[in-house]
């Protein structure tokens, strides 16, 4: 199979990306303005605390006010970067992020740190159904970037975007898939990395990683697949995914979320409409998960390349014969 | 252009026409949270006419001062000011809460000019403010951020969350008005939930604190100016303990009326009583 030109191919990791990115930010930006709440270390925006001390608000372990501090800031034309853990920004202020974010279309960007099963410190900590939450409301865009290369394109870009973003985000040792010299994030493209005929897995945010391993399996099984990587959850790339489904007619999704709510049901939602076919889902079952490291939990809920591989057998397995 | 602030005898009476307008549109639209609106209006007058700079020729002026309007349901009490002060046309107020008018049954930011925040879900709008007044603080502006709050909001977690924020980061630009009228949906506040003593909570958060009788115009603007003279670093409070209904005497102090309805001669018993009050204050 053909590596995409976009890709590094390697196994690099790049330390603290958003950290990094932040920074670079403040300094290209002085209407950017961030907010944390009591997680700067953890949120990795300590960077951007110590650079710029007058455009930084740190209102405690209080994720309502936070939210509604930011929009308070954003309707006088700051643009504000928020932050916590995602299962805070979307669990505890989710009121909040509705009415004042989404319903005024307020220039606010919702950080959601440690995205789904990455989260060591149990259910309570991993972000399962964010996406789910931040897809239904009306208006806002939601992001789930791959590796560091998305990460520090993604941070000037959702500045430049007008409206309210809501975009998981890895910390520490993050990998890097994409070649930064050829690859271009762009909010709302998604963007397609392989083009065999039999089956197209369609990835977010950490799942591109497996769902790449995944093709390489189906590709030693004799299954071609494409593979379409899809970081911008809402607005969708319909078109993108549309000219691949149609191309191999059977899809997998592979995401670290539900399957309930996120890029499983925004696929499903496309295909059914506009193109059926077998779909094959990969993610969280209808479960919340046990406390572990993200190997543990990937294997264990079925996440993993080998799962993906499955699920592309099975979705393979439904297509009507020719 | 900003108006010139009003002095206290033309705040009274503007208070009593704007009470008169109150009724007369709770009548003619079927119905509103009037009692509420009674209740708050003389502290909503007070800050309004006096001492928020507020601009209605040029509404969005970025100098001006912020005033945010908490509780939704007093909605029809910032409508009748600002239709009074020429921020949009009064024969709008007839169509108040009708399908297709900007002046929905609670307030919601983009319908009409003045309407800074949507304050339909309670307890968020402190939040705003306190956002409005470090960007105006981080900005180096000198514009005040005003916030009317509501007794029963103050029932909601993030209020507390604001006022902690509000104090922390020293926001003395920042003045909040609590419309005490001891009543929220279910009863009397005291037997629902209790949150006073008010005053002294907001002064254990680090705010400094005014309380006084919240529908005497006299009283209410001393208040205001010692807050708006005190300079320091605390965000500025003033409990203001009002009558629900204050004004129309079968409304006052009566469980009903959480969402009025007024017939021809309930209205007319009102006006009635507002007249005779008035007589002395022109």
């Amino acid at each position: 199979m053909a590596r995409s030109h976009l890709l590094l191919g390697t196994t690099a990791t790049v330390q603290g990306p958003y950290r990094e990115a932040l920074i670079r930010l403040g300094e290209a930006r002085g209407d950017v303005v961030v907010l944390g709440a009591d997680l700067g270390n953890s949120t990795e925006i300590d960077g951007f605390r110590a650079r710029f001390p007058e455009r930084f608000f740190n209102v405690g372990a209080a994720e309502q006010n936070e939210v509604d501090v930011a929009v308070g800031m954003a309707l006088e034309g700051a643009v504000p970067f928020v932050h916590s853990f995602g299962v805070f920004l979307t669990r505890r202020a989710y009121e909040q992020v509705c009415v004042q974010v989404a319903m005024h279309e307020a220039n606010v960007k919702l950080v959601g740190v440690i995205p789904g099963l990455t989260s060591r410190l149990g259910p309570t900590h991993q972000a399962i159904e964010d996406l789910s939450l931040m897809r239904t409301l009306p208006g806002m865009t939601v992001i789930d970037p791959a590796d560091a290369t998305e990460i520090a394109q993604l941070v000037p870009a959702l500045a430049d975007h007008q409206g309210p973003v809501y975009v998981r985000m890895m910390r520490r040792e993050v990998p890097a898939l994409f070649d930064p010299r050829t690859y271009r994030f762009a909010v709302g493209k998604a963007v397609s990395l392989a083009d065999g005929p039999d089956v197209t897995v369609i990835s977010c945010g950490v799942m591109l990683a497996n769902a790449l391993e995944a093709t390489r399996e189906l590709a030693d099984r004799g299954i071609g697949a494409s593979l379409v990587h899809v970081s911008t959850l809402k607005p969708l790339d319909e078109k993108t995914i549309l000219e691949s489904a149609r191309r191999t007619g059977a899809v997998v999704t592979a995401e670290n979320h539900l399957v309930v709510g996120g890029l499983g049901s925004a696929v499903a939602e496309v295909l059914s409409s506009r193109s059926p076919m077998p779909l094959e889902p990969v993610g969280l079952d209808d479960t919340f998960a046990v406390p572990g490291t993200p190997e543990y939990l990937f294997d264990r809920y079925g996440l993993t390349s080998r799962h993906i591989v499955d699920a592309a057998i099975r979705a393979v397995g439904r297509k009507p014969e020719p | 252009m900003v108006p010139t602030p009003l002095t206290t005898p033309e705040l009274e009476h503007k208070a009593s026409e704007l009470r008169r307008l109150l009724v007369e549109v709770a009548h003619r639209t079927g119905g509103a949270y009037l009692a509420q609106a009674l209740s708050g209006i003389d502290l909503m007058t007070a800050l309004h006419y006096r001492f928020a700079r507020c601009d209605p020729g040029d509404p969005d002026r970025p100098d001006r001062d912020r005033f945010l309007l908490s509780p939704g349901h007093y909605a029809l009490a910032l409508y009748v000011i600002l239709a009074d002060r020429g921020y949009f046309d009064p024969d709008l107020l007839w169509t108040f809460k009708d399908n297709g008018s900007p002046l929905e049954l609670a307030t919601h930011r983009g319908t009409v000019p003045g309407v800074e925040v949507s304050g339909g879900s309670l307890g968020q709008v402190l939040s705003l403010g306190v956002g409005m007044a470090l960007h105006a603080r981080m900005r180096g502006r000198d514009h005040r951020v005003f916030v009317v709050m509501s007794d029963g909001e103050q029932d909601e977690g993030q209020v507390w969350e604001a006022a902690a924020a509000a104090a922390h980061f020293g926001l003395s630009n920042l003045t909040a008005v609590v419309d005490c009228n001891g009543f929220q949906v279910d009863g009397p506040t005291s037997e629902v939930m209790n949150m006073e003593p008010m005053g002294d909570k907001y002064r254990a958060f680090g705010w400094d604190v005014r309380e006084c009788d919240g529908n005497h115009m006299s009283a209410v603007v001393d208040a205001l100016e010692e807050l708006s003279a005190k300079g320091g670093d605390r965000p500025g409070m003033l409990v203001g303990r009002t009558v629900r209904g204050k004004g129309v005497s079968y409304m006052e102090g009566s469980r009903d009326f959480h969402y009025a309805r007024i017939d021809a001669d309930m209205k007319d018993r009102a006006l009635d009583e507002m007249f005779e009050g008035d007589t002395d204050t022109v």
